[in-house]
């Protein structure tokens, strides 16, 4: 039996795939229908007022599929989504930004407006954040004025901003500065909130910090952070007092989780390519800029080290990305961020008309967002890239180069499509690391139990040894608890603290080891010791009495092997709670 | 109901169904530019056609009603619009996989079972609402959109022969 139903939603999906509610724009509504500007200003801010109280009933249910649903359409982002957070930038502010984006065809174009979002102190340090909107893209970013560093634009498409369900878009979750000895100056978070948001409080590893909300964005820092310092959910708080939790993600190569969404989009292909090729670039047709005419710094000419036919291409004028084809076309370059190669003239292999790269750093500078680029083959019209989170997203693509950004939700299907709108192409790819868990993991038990020289004590619980993967936990009588799972894959001597957790009075460092490590020692300043066991790979020390201060400090753990050799050592940063 | 109440109820539904508005407005015209027009313009028209909301039934019921029409008129005057639309829906020789027979079957659909299933499946209206929006019966829709499902089902179950 068919059913029906079923086959027509699917179909009717594909046909019209649920679209960006970007370009939603109601004071235009008004305009159009005659209502008398003066009357319009009052109708705003009443109707903000309205939207406000909608979101506040909405955020009690977010956090369920159908409060996600109601909750869609309801953040009221118009500032951002019109480009006009907060206030303009101070001319100095502008200018600057202006000249870093005239160092390099690579930047945001000419004409691109700052706009000064927070301008904080931290403990003496001053922090500015600053944002703008170009084309499909909303950018942060935070100058730190004391430190003399200022990161690159962390960016969110706009088609998310459009869709979220939630009063806050986390765009930087857990990034941060080093000093001069590459020891970390500062971590910080920030992101884009709804004009209803009161208060954003921050969750970290070493308690709840209280985030700056303003211009329309929140703004966490903290100077000197400790080892493993990250946000994990921020705790937001509405105009009505309505609070809600958002989970930040943490695409760290440990901070694996299954991936249970479903991904929507064409599972087949209808009209496949028989021989994917460039032709242009084949006859070597100059499309798009060649290296001496694209306006590039140094850095990233030689990040291109082109050789042979090279021909770059930005596919969405309005963003910083500049993709291309290199070394006689047998190398795709991100311009400042990364660059695959293959077997020359094979621009696509095995794979179908796409060829895909992901991408962080340069040009994307959120660690909430990748960026996806790639190779779109003669004869693809149009590439379009089905979400985890059951949106979806067109891509920019010209001259057969594709570019886009998407949040970090597990896996993607991107899709390609001929004139005719037939499925020329699909490929369903993992973001991050590629590493998913198997989706029982085992229970996890208790297997050992560490106390700290104020009484607090951590415990220890492991599970069993999944095609792979193990995963962990340990419980802080104080009441934290850190978990994570990890591939059980990496041999040797090495180590590496995953975490320096102040727990009530004590302070626990949580680590890993590989096997050939026997034994795991903590060096303080001073010379003082302290010597552990890990336990399938995992180890917690204490934090000696005489070291429990509220500066931070910094020490070693050496890995020792059976012999008592040093197999190697890892600096650690940590501080008690005052 | 005053005319501000009115506006304040339209500014609601267009902050939370702005997408759904937009969707099925694609769906008919065939466009996203022109579709994204035909809600502005739906909007509009309703917050200027007021007086003309006799608040016997939803405001959303009415203004789907509003928005259909505005689609509809904003295909018509295109007929190079129209063709395209029929061609993309319409090309399917040698039809293959069901995204095609629903093409085809969609394509095939006199308008009023195809504005029925646009505003079932795309905006996800009840019977009722979509009577109010297509100006018909609710028993209508309801023989529409079973005559719509037989012709699709027949179209599915010949291939699966």
């Amino acid at each position: 039996m068919i059913d029906e139903a079923q086959v027509i939603m699917a179909g009717l999906d594909r046909m019209v795939p649920v679209p960006s509610g970007g370009r939603a724009d109601w004071e235009e509504v008004l305009r159009r229908a005659g209502v008398p500007e003066q009357q319009q200003r009052r109708r705003l801010t009443l109707g903000r007022a309205l939207v406000l109280a909608l979101l506040a009933i909405t955020i009690v249910v977010v956090v369920t599929p159908v409060g996600a649903t109601i909750g869609r359409g309801l953040g009221d982002f118009t500032d951002w989504l019109t480009g006009k957070p907060g206030a303009p930038a101070p001319a100095a502010e502008q200018q600057r930004f202006e000249g870093a984006n005239g160092h390099s065809w690579a930047s945001f174009p000419k004409g691109t407006r700052l706009r000064e979002l927070i301008d904080t102190t931290v403990d003496g340090k001053r922090y500015r954040l600053f944002g703008f909107r170009s084309g499909d893209t909303v950018c942060l970013r935070l100058r730190a004025v004391s430190l003399g560093h200022t990161t690159e634009p962390a960016c969110a498409p706009v088609s998310t901003l459009a869709h979220v369900s939630a009063p806050v878009l986390v765009v930087s979750g857990n990034s941060g500065f080093a000093d001069e000895h590459a020891f970390p100056a500062a971590s910080f978070s920030f992101g884009i909130v709804a004009d209803s948001v009161r208060r954003v409080d921050v969750n970290a590893i070493d308690g709840t910090h209280r985030a700056v909300v303003g211009g329309n964005a929140y703004l966490w820092v903290q100077n000197e952070p400790t080892t493993g310092q990250k946000v994990t959910s921020l705790l937001v708080t509405t105009v009505h007092g309505h609070p809600t939790t958002i989970g930040v993600r943490s695409p760290s190569f440990f901070d694996l989780s299954p991936f249970d969404g479903r991904l929507s989009g064409p599972s087949r292909v209808t009209a496949p390519i028989r021989h994917p090729t460039v032709g242009w670039y084949v006859r070597r047709q100059r499309r798009g800029l060649g290296v001496d005419q694209a306006h590039l710094t140094v850095a990233q000419r030689r990040f291109i080290h082109a050789t042979g036919f090279t021909r770059l291409v930005k596919p969405d004028p309005l963003s910083d990305v500049v993709v291309g084809l290199t070394r006689d076309g047998s190398c795709f370059v991100v311009v400042g961020s990364v660059k695959a190669c293959w077997r020359p003239h094979t621009f696509f292999s095995q794979r179908g008309p796409l060829n895909v790269v992901f991408f962080s750093g340069g040009p994307n500078g959120s660690d909430q967002f990748t960026g996806v680029a790639g190779v779109a083959a003669d004869g693809i019209a149009r590439v379009r890239i089905f979400l985890g989170d059951g949106e979806s997203q067109t891509a920019a693509l010209r001259d057969n180069m594709f570019t886009a950004l998407v949040p970090n939700t597990g896996s993607i299907r991107i899709v390609a499509y001929d004139a005719a709108n037939h499925v020329a192409g699909i490929d369903t790819l993992p973001l991050g690391s590629g590493l998913r868990l198997p989706k029982k993991m085992g229970i996890l038990r208790p297997v050992s139990r560490i106390r700290g020289p104020n009484g607090t004590t951590a415990t220890i619980s492991l599970g069993p040894n999944v095609r792979g993967f193990r995963c962990w936990r340990v419980d802080f009588s104080s009441g934290q608890s850190r978990r994570a799972c990890r591939p059980l894959t990496a041999t040797g001597g090495w180590i590496e603290v995953e975490v320096a957790q102040p727990a009530a009075r004590d302070v626990f460092l949580v680590g890993h080891c590989g096997e050939k490590v026997a034994r795991v020692r903590l060096v303080l300043p001073g010379g003082d010791t302290v010597t552990g066991r890990p336990t399938e790979g995992l180890f917690v020390l204490a934090v000696p009495r005489t070291h429990l201060r509220p500066e931070r400090q910094h020490a070693f753990v050496v890995g020792l092997d059976r012999h008592g050799r040093r197999t190697q050592r890892f600096g650690v940063l940590f501080r008690a709670n005052a | 109901m005053d005319r501000d109440r009115l506006i304040d109820e339209l500014e609601d539904l267009y902050r939370r169904s702005y997408r759904r508005f937009l969707r099925v407005a694609i769906a008919v015209v065939g466009d996203e530019s022109v579709g994204h027009d035909v809600v502005q313009e739906a909007f509009a028209r309703a917050i200027r056609l007021g007086a003309s909301y006799r608040g016997d039934g939803t405001v959303e019921a009415w203004l789907w009603r509003v928005l259909v029409n505005a689609a509809r008129a904003a295909r018509q005057p295109r007929n190079e619009v129209v063709e395209e639309l029929s061609t993309a829906f319409a090309d399917v020789g040698g039809v293959s996989t069901d995204d095609e027979r629903v093409r085809a079957w969609v394509a095939a659909l006199p308008e009023r079972q195809r504005l029925a299933v646009f505003l079932r499946y795309y905006a996800d209206l009840d019977y009722r609402a979509i009577a109010t929006a297509l100006d018909v019966e609710t028993g209508t829709v309801s023989a529409t959109l079973s005559a719509a499902h037989t012709a699709l089902r027949r179209s599915l179950e010949e291939v699966g022969r």
